[in-house]
């Protein structure tokens, strides 16, 4: 096959999964689909050679990666996270939940919410992870700490039940 | 179930429901073709820009006499910078079988394509077929939904991107293949932008082929859909609306057409990729009537065949 047909059957068979990655890495759909693009301009251009990999999807993760490392280093892009995660009151539905967690990613700094999605999207380990991003694996640690502080309230809903729970929750609790 | 666990497991949920745009892998191709272009052209620039300069050293600078040397000695300097400036050689990509050995349609799963004759080839081996972007039936009902779009949201043109505008050139499209008759569009839209108090608001518009297997952008990039409450416009049979808050916030109709064709219009508050993070929101943005009103207009129909 010509590079046109093996690159296009790829993106037929791995363009949703690369903008589900983009969508969580970014937070917002436009950013997604550029940076999927980017993603897909740059595997073109490097297809003959990455194609001769044992593993396409690894690289293309990576490139995705990279491809948001190098996004947020536009002074114009830059993200300002809140660092604060949403405060949940009532009994939210699984929507709702889902929903709970998608604001609480968005607000999560890029670097962890890279981490959270390399690892818990993809399901890459620490040290896949690190390799990837290019950072230590305490880096790796870290982060994903951080991330899991942060998101525990969306990650334990019977902990927001009431709002005096979800006010003083600290680090230290957590459901088994 | 500890919380890593949970995330994991929430996380490839959310991941689930992410609002897939109906992506067309030629389009991806077509921009990677450029950037493959873009990128010989660069080198050959550069190597031309080398051996320009050498040329024009070796012309300006005196051949010095290079003490006890001989002639070709004494033109060491030069040869030395003429070698540093060799070229590589520049790959020569392999071109692609003959479009003519192909049928209407690539034998690939869910790959539209089309074999009609492209421009966009660019010396890079035969084309794949002239992408439905760059088709003038495309163009000119892309160009009639802004004008449409302009009519109805804003007759004053206040607000939204005059058609000569450098944002104006966004096209979402989705083409299908049918092995017998090849190539065709199953939806057609653009984002045009919205300004107002400072702020870079945007109108998508998406018209949406009744053969299309996925539904609209519209449709699958928000949630909360409810049937419109009142009148519907001439030639709409049901209208749904949503009101949303993510993105800077914004309203959306999708409207099913007696002509079979479904066309969403979304007004957000923030043009996502075309701001930074924490821009100001768009706050006037056109009523969900107005919406409606422009997603029943005859102008927004698909490109002919």
């Amino acid at each position: 096959m010509s590079r046109d047909e093996e690159f296009g059957a790829y993106v037929a068979a791995r363009r949703s999964q690369l903008f589900q990655s983009a969508w969580l890495l970014c937070g917002d759909p436009h950013r997604a689909e550029d940076l999927v693009q980017d993603t897909l301009v740059k595997l073109y251009v490097a297809w003959p050679r990455v194609s001769r990999l044992d593993s396409t999807d690894a690289y293309v993760r990576r490139m995705l990666a990279n491809g948001h490392i190098d996004e947020g280093r536009r002074p114009w892009r830059r993200e300002r996270p809140t660092g604060d995660a949403p405060d949940l009151t009532g009994s939210p539905s699984r929507a709702e939940e889902a929903d709970d967690l998608w604001d609480a990613l968005r607000a999560l700094p890029a670097g962890q919410r890279r981490v959270v999605v390399l690892r818990h999207y993809w399901g890459l380990s620490i040290e896949e992870t690190a390799a990837d991003l290019n950072v230590s694996t305490g880096t790796v640690k870290s982060q994903t700490s951080a991330a899991i502080a942060s998101l525990r309230r969306v990650l334990t809903p019977e902990s927001v039940a009431t709002p005096a729970s979800a006010t003083h929750h600290t680090s230290g609790e957590r459901r088994g | 179930m500890d919380e890593f666990d949970a995330l994991t497991e929430r996380l490839r949920e959310l991941g689930a429901r992410a609002p897939v745009p109906g992506g067309d892998p030629l389009a991806d191709i077509r921009r990677g073709r450029t950037a493959l272009r873009r990128r010989h052209a660069r080198r050959i620039g550069g190597v031309t820009t080398a051996l320009v300069a050498v040329g024009a050293a070796a012309a300006i600078v005196p051949t010095p006499a290079w003490p006890g040397g001989s002639e070709e000695s004494g033109s060491g300097p030069a040869v030395g910078a003429s070698d540093d400036a060799t070229p590589t050689p520049t790959p020569t990509p392999t071109p692609a079988p003959t479009s003519a050995a192909r049928n209407k349609c690539l034998a690939l799963p869910a790959y539209p394509t089309s074999d009609k004759t492209t421009q966009d080839g660019g010396g890079l081996g035969p084309s794949l077929g002239m992408l439905q972007a760059d088709d003038p039936g495309t163009k000119a009902a892309l160009r009639s939904y802004r004008q449409a779009a302009a009519a109805i949201l804003d007759p004053a043109g206040r607000h939204i991107d005059p058609l000569d505008s450098e944002r104006s050139d966004n096209i979402q499209l989705s083409t299908a293949c049918d092995p017998r008759t090849g190539q065709h569009l199953t939806a057609l839209g653009t984002k045009i932008g919205w300004t107002s108090g400072g702020a870079l608001g945007v109108v998508e518009l998406s018209v949406v082929s009744p053969d299309k297997d996925d539904p609209g952008r519209a449709y699958v990039n928000h949630t909360g859909w409810t049937d419109y409450p009142g009148r519907l416009p001439a030639g709409v049979v049901r209208a749904r609306v949503t009101d949303y808050v993510e993105g800077g916030g914004g309203h959306a109709v999708v409207a099913t057409r007696t002509d079979g064709l479904e066309v969403g219009v979304d007004a957000a508050g923030v043009w996502g990729n075309n701001v930074a993070p924490g821009s100001p929101v768009a706050t006037s943005l056109p009523s969900v009537e107005d919406l409606l009103a422009l997603a029943a207009s005859p102008f927004l129909v698909l490109p002919a065949d």
